[in-house]
This record gives structure tokens, C-alpha cells and sequence, in this order.
């Protein structure tokens, strides 16, 4: 070992004998341990009460037996990680077990699919199947409708008429499918097994920005991911930079040239398969595409990859969908689309100054959201360093996590930009955030090391349910509000206006056949909560607009708990939607036509 | 398991999944079988066939592709009729467990015993023509659907 701290030693690849793998004494004990955590963990878990939930969202009804069966689960994952022999089937089980107490949570406290959004996607399928056509005019997810096709195909398949039931795993289901490519991308930056466990472990620890729900951008990860992973294994080299010199240095950690298929037919194939890949992520999103093309462009202009065309392949690829498939959304879209180019500030603040607002309780689960992003990234630019410093920096790792946060330059995306870049870099930034840990150097009988690492990855854990679950009591949606939303679209005929609150669970029927309409868009609103008056302007403004679209199909309002809890986690004063509900109800100009515990549906009042 | 026994029972998936699939599908058979045999129909096996001239060295390797591959296919398959106007989904499922039980077969011819390569062309050639007969069949059996 040299003088300076960061240096350490080198070392040899660690690597499993090959042949018929065993199952030891002591992997059998981990894995024991680890699914009877998830049998304490699913039976506690059962009984919590999702109404309960505060700001700080599903930490507040966590019972205590599922924490500490999640602490269980990381502490015989560590022990395990100890052994340098221990099995892969005892490590995948332990992840699998990780994954399942993290990502099927939801599904096993609440009723029916969370988040909005959710709802949305399966009316589209919805409508996909029962049209058969793409109307590429009614929104633009019908300009990118890969994953909604592919859905319908699915659907139609297994004979599902809804997908609810689908959708409620959906997280669970797609971290799974993510597994695979994390491992052969991980496995293609270092042939130390222990090190490729642990980041997968921090992948899923860390991984709180939520897009892996029933959505098109879940679907363009795994292909995304896939993508990648064959790029790394098959046609990027892997010889690490010097320190200082772009020099190729000898194989400091074993990381050898990424294996080539034999012949060219097999390099042929191989190539034909990320080129499907990218093209069916072309029409399934939006954004992904140019993160793929950014990724490979990326790892093509340093000389890591021989396959020079291959970006400018993609780029076309992604311009002729744009141009030829998506025009309408092009059209009416493009200062949208160019408005943000060179806005960096503009649209880093999209993504993180204007998110911190909303109640108290949620400004804390902001907050710690940055915290956790910071500390998990300077674990990464720790352990950047320290592999520079060891000569073992594998380049295309680092280009991976930068190549996406040029996507910051080009758009807000909403405001949810720095999301989607942390979501995309994930797993290079977890795999350099494994390197500080040092697990190769954890060995049964030394503690401080792997202590550390529990300390770190119990961290990650606990905070969890706050940072990726912060929100849930907004995207929480009950089976009162489905049963609500069902019941207007029996009582609206196709073509009528429905009024609604934001996060109304709606559109899983009847897509594009009715308008939508909002309450918080209506005059007055936003002064409702510091002017007395603004409640009766709001309500003057919707009896107006309602009896303006009676004329033609007629028009409905639902009001629902989901819309007033969403707005009062984000938006200060607090109950403004809940003035505006409970003036409606009492108004004589609306007449409630259905209600339960958590939704109301109102037309107008004969005079 | 070792590696081969992992990817042979992948491709005996991939067939039997394909199989049960045309047989559900043909039958017009509905409930939580036919759902659990079209995911893992869908989700693994058009795309193993697919892969397998790539030689994929693991049992990993197969699985990632697969899966990346079927996705890629069912997207085609899917965008191509809604884009026609032709949206008959249960001839695409026929059609593709047909092309599936086809390229098990052709999986199944064995190698070149003077120089163990495995004979390409011969079973491409046979996947081609029984995916052909596969649409054929497909289109036929779901006419009027």
C-alpha cells in the first residue's frame, strides 16, 4: 500500500469458481433470514392503515415490525457480502427480498394502483384496444405510443380487460426486469463480484425518484439499460485512465477488454439488437431516446467504442420519429420544445427550487431528498477519485453518469429534469459509490469496514419510505375514488365536459372523449384562502362555464380527497381545494348526484 | 444449475409458453392462466429465438436479451397493425407463437459434427417458413375476429 490514504492496493479479480455453484451453510442462513424478513415485513405491513398518512407520507404508518424486518434484510446482506465465497443465490435473494419490501410496499397497503398518471396510461391502452387506431391528435402520448401499444398487445393477450390488478405491481415488476441489465452492466465496469452486489444493493436503495410505475419511461429504461449493457460487455473497451494521462494502463482490477462475441456474425447480431432496441425505445418516449443517444455519442467521440455510425444512426432515428410520426405535438409544441436550449439555471430551478414549497412536513421530505442525493453523489465523486488515484477509473463509467446531465441544457421537462438525470445515471453512480465501502476488503472476523457499510446502506434504508414515499399520501388514491370516477363515466355521455380537481384518478375510460376541465383554473381560485370573496367568484365562474357546455353534451364535476391532499402537499395556504368542495356542496346551483367517503359528483341544478 | 441446464430450460419455457399460448389463444380461453402464460410468453419467448444467433455466453445474457428483444418485436408487431388499421392482436400472438415454436425447432438441429458450428442457414431458413405458415395459420384461425 502506498503512502497516500487514498491509494490502496491493487487486487486481483475476484472471481467464483466455475461449475455447479454451491449453496453453503451459511448462504442457507442468510437466505432464510431474508425471506422471513419478508414474510414479517408483508404480514406487518398489511395491517397499516394508508389513511393515516401524514406529509411526511408512508414512513408515518410503517409499523415497527417492517422496519426491523428491512434492517434484518440489510444487516444478512452485509454478513453475507462478508464471505468472499457466498452464493449468488443467497445475494440475488437477499436483492429480491430488498426489492419486494421496497417496490411492492404500495401494492400490498393499498387497494388500487398509485399515482394519477397511472390511470391515464391504462386509458390509453384502453382506447388502443378498443379503437385500433393511433389518433395522433388527441395528445402527445399518442405521438410516442410504443409502450401504450405494446400494453394493448399485452392486454389483449392475457385477456386483461383493465390492468389494474398489472398496474399495482407494476414497480416491483419493473425493478426486477432492471436487475438483469444492472448486472451485466455492472458486471462488464468490474469483475469483483462483491462490488457489483453492493452497488446493486445501493441502486435500489437510492432509486426514490419513482418513475418505475406503469408509465412509457419505465419501459424506456429497461431498454435503455439493455441497451447499454450490451454496448459495455460486447463493443466498449475497458482499460482504465491514468492518473493525470489519458494513457492506457495496464488492468488494474482485472477489468479486461469487453468480451467480443467470436466471429462476425456474432458482432453483427449483436449490434442489430441494440439498433432494435433503441428503435423501440423511439416511439415509447419522449426523452429516454436522447438520453440514449447522448450515451453512446458519449462513449463513440472518446474512442471507448469502435461503432462511430452508431450515434449518428440513432440521432437519425429519434429526428425522423420527431419529424414524420409526432408532427402534430410538434407542431403546437416547438417554443416548448426550444424554449429551455441553453437555460441551464432556468432549468435546474425547474427541478429543485420549485420544489421546495408546500407544508412543513413536506419541505422535510424535500430536504432530505437532497440530502440523500448529495451524500449518495459524493460517495460517487469519492469514489471517482479513488479509483483515479488507483488507475483503475474505468472512463465509459464516468462519461455514463455525465452524458445524461446534458440533457439539463436542453429542456425543463416539466420541472422534473434532475429527476429523470438522476434517474438515468443511477447505476454508474451507485457502482463508484460501492467503491469507498471496499467491499472486496470485508472478511469474517474484520468489522470496522463492513460496519461502515451497514451504517451506510441502513441509512439509505430507513430514509427510504421518506424520500421515495414522501408524496404517497397524495399519490395514494383509494377504491372510493375508482368507484366515483366509474360512476361518472356512466352517468356523462361521451363528448360531455367533466370538472375535476388535479390528481383526479380519471381517464382510464372514455379517453379523449370528453374534456377535462379544472377547478384550480377557474377565476378566483388562486386568491381563495386570503380573499373572503374568491370562494363565490370560483363558484360563479364554474356555474358559468358548466351552463355554457350544457348546450352541448352537458358537463359534471367530481370533486375527490385525492385533489385536496395533493394540493395541500405542495401549495400554501392550506385547504383551499376543501373551501372550494365544501362551498359546492352547500351552493343550491349544483345538485350532488353521487358521493361517498371520498369523492362527490354534482351537474348543475335545475333553476 | 449450471449455465447450459439454465438455458436449456429457458428455451423449453420459451417453447411450452408458446405452445400453451396458441392453444389459449385458439381455444379462446380466458381467467388467470391465460394471463400468466401470455407474460411469460410475451415477455420472454419471441425474443429468445432472436437472440440465440447471437450467442449469448449466460444464462443472464439470454434472459436480458430475450426480454429486450420480445419488447422490441411486440412494440413492431403492435405499432404496425394500429398504424394500418389492421389491430387484430390474437392473429399477432398466434403468429408469433408459431415463430417461436419454429425457431425451438430449428434450435434443435444439431451441430456440424465435422466442424461443431451449428447450421445457420438451414434453420433460419426453416424459422422463416414457419413463421410464414405461423401468419397464415394465425390469420386463418381468427378470421371474422
Amino acid at each position: 500500500v502506498s503512502g497516500t490514504t487514498l491509494r490502496v492496493a491493487r487486487r486481483p479479480p475476484e472471481r467464483r469458481p466455475r461449475g455447479r455453484p454451491t449453496f453453503a451453510r451459511a448462504d442457507r442462513l442468510g437466505a432464510s433470514v431474508a425471506i422471513l424478513a419478508a414474510v414479517v415485513f408483508a404480514v406487518s405491513a398489511a395491517g397499516a392503515d394508508p389513511r393515516g398518512m401524514t406529509d411526511l407520507g408512508l414512513i408515518a404508518v410503517m409499523p415497527l415490525p417492517s422496519l426491523l424486518a428491512l434492517l434484518a434484510v440489510n444487516v444478512s446482506f452485509c454478513a453475507t457480502l462478508r464471505r468472499p465465497d457466498a452464493s449468488t443465490l443467497a445475494l440475488a435473494i437477499h436483492v429480491l427480498t430488498l426489492l419486494f419490501m421496497l417496490y411492492g410496499v404500495t401494492a400490498i397497503i393499498e387497494d388500487v394502483p398509485r399515482i394519477q398518471a397511472t390511470y391515464r396510461h391504462l386509458g390509453i391502452i384502453e382506447e388502443l384496444r378498443r379503437t385500433g387506431q393511433i389518433d395522433p391528435t388527441i395528445d402527445a402520448y399518442f405521438d410516442w405510443p410504443g409502450f401504450f401499444a405494446f400494453g394493448a398487445l399485452l392486454f389483449s393477450a392475457a385477456g386483461i380487460d383493465a390492468g389494474f390488478g398489472l398496474a399495482k405491481w407494476a414497480s416491483l415488476a419493473d425493478e426486477v426486469l432492471y436487475l438483469g441489465p444492472l448486472l451485466l452492466i455492472l458486471r462488464a465496469l468490474t469483475p469483483d463480484r462483491r462490488h457489483v452486489w453492493l452497488a446493486l444493493w445501493l441502486v435500489a436503495i437510492t432509486n426514490w425518484v419513482g418513475q418505475d410505475y406503469f408509465a412509457p419511461q419505465s419501459f424506456a429504461y429497461f431498454l435503455y439499460l439493455a441497451m447499454l449493457a450490451v454496448l459495455l460487455r460486447w463493443f466498449t473497451r475497458a482499460e482504465p485512465l491514468a492518473p493525470l494521462r489519458l494513457r492506457r494502463a495496464a488492468r488494474p482490477d482485472g477489468a479486461g477488454p469487453a468480451i467480443v462475441p467470436p466471429g462476425v456474425r456474432g458482432r453483427v447480431a449483436m449490434l442489430a439488437i441494440v439498433i432494435a432496441l433503441f428503435a423501440a425505445m423511439v416511439p415509447s418516449h419522449q426523452l429516454t431516446p436522447y438520453a440514449g443517444v447522448l450515451a453512446v455519442a458519449a462513449i463513440v467521440v472518446v474512442g471507448l467504442c469502435p461503432l462511430r455510425t452508431l450515434p449518428v444512426l440513432m440521432g437519425v432515428m429519434v429526428a425522423a420519429w420527431v419529424v414524420y410520426m409526432a408532427t402534430p405535438y410538434l407542431e403546437g409544441h416547438i417554443k416548448e420544445l426550444v424554449g429551455g436550449v441553453g437555460s441551464i439555471n432556468e432549468n435546474v430551478d425547474a427541478s429543485v427550487g420549485s420544489r421546495l414549497a408546500g407544508s412543513t412536513e413536506h419541505l422535510v421530505v424535500v430536504r432530505l431528498r437532497l440530502i440523500a442525493t448529495l451524500v449518495l453523489w459524493g460517495l460517487a465523486a469519492f469514489g471517482v477519485l479513488i479509483r483515479w488515484r488507483r488507475g483503475a477509473l474505468q472512463p465509459a463509467s464516468v462519461l455514463l453518469i455525465a452524458a445524461p446531465f446534458v440533457l439539463l441544457a436542453l429542456q425543463p421537462y416539466g420541472g422534473e429534469m434532475l429527476l429523470r438525470v438522476y434517474f438515468l445515471s443511477l447505476p454508474f453512480v451507485a457502482f463508484h459509490a460501492a467503491e469507498p465501502l471496499r467491499a472486496d476488503a470485508w472478511r469474517p472476523g474484520a468489522w470496522r469496514r463492513p460496519a461502515v457499510g451497514l451504517a451506510i446502506v441502513t441509512l439509505f434504508s430507513a430514509t427510504f419510505f421518506v424520500t421515495r414515499y414522501g408524496n404517497e399520501r397524495s399519490d395514494f388514491i383509494t377504491a372510493e375514488s375508482i368507484a366515483a370516477v366509474e360512476q361518472l363515466y356512466e352517468l356523462a355521455p361521451p363528448g360531455a365536459v367533466l370538472y375535476g380537481d388535479p390528481n383526479t384518478p380519471w381517464q382510464f375510460a372514455e379517453y379523449g372523449q370528453h374534456q377535462l376541465r379544472y377547478l384550480t383554473e377557474l377565476d378566483g381560485f388562486d386568491e381563495v384562502g386570503t380573499n373572503p370573496d374568491a370562494v363565490r367568484t370560483v363558484l360563479r365562474s364554474l356555474d358559468a362555464d358548466m351552463r355554457g357546455d350544457a348546450d352541448g353534451h352537458g358537463a359534471y364535476l367530481i370533486t375527490t380527497r385525492a385533489g385536496e391532499t395533493w394540493l395541500d402537499l405542495l401549495q400554501r395556504p392550506a385547504g383551499r381545494l376543501h373551501e372550494v368542495h365544501e362551498a359546492i356542496a352547500s351552493s343550491p346551483r349544483f345538485e350532488r348526484i353521487f358521493a361517498n367517503r371520498d369523492a362527490a359528483i354534482y351537474k348543475l341544478a335545475d333553476r | 444449475m449450471t449455465e447450459r441446464e439454465l438455458t436449456i430450460g429457458l428455451r423449453l419455457t420459451a417453447a411450452f409458453s408458446a405452445a400453451a399460448m396458441g392453444a389459449l389463444v385458439a381455444g379462446g380461453a380466458e381467467g388467470p392462466v391465460r394471463s400468466v402464460v401470455a407474460l411469460v410468453f410475451l415477455l420472454l419467448a419471441p425474443g429468445l429465438v432472436v437472440v440465440d444467433i447471437a450467442r449469448p455466453r449466460s444464462a443472464l445474457e439470454h434472459v436480458v436479451l430475450a426480454v429486450g428483444m420480445s419488447f422490441a418485436i411486440e412494440v413492431a408487431v403492435a405499432l404496425g397493425m394500429l398504424y394500418a388499421g389492421v389491430w387484430r392482436p390474437e392473429t399477432a400472438v398466434l403468429c408469433l407463437a408459431a415463430f417461436v415454436l419454429a425457431g425451438s425447432a430449428a434450435t434443435a438441429i444439431p451441430a456440424n459434427a465435422r466442424t461443431g458450428a451449428a447450421p445457420v442457414r438451414r434453420r433460419w431458413l426453416i424459422v422463416l417458413a414457419a413463421a410464414g405458415i405461423g401468419v397464415l395459420a394465425g390469420i386463418v384461425l381468427t378470421d371474422g375476429d
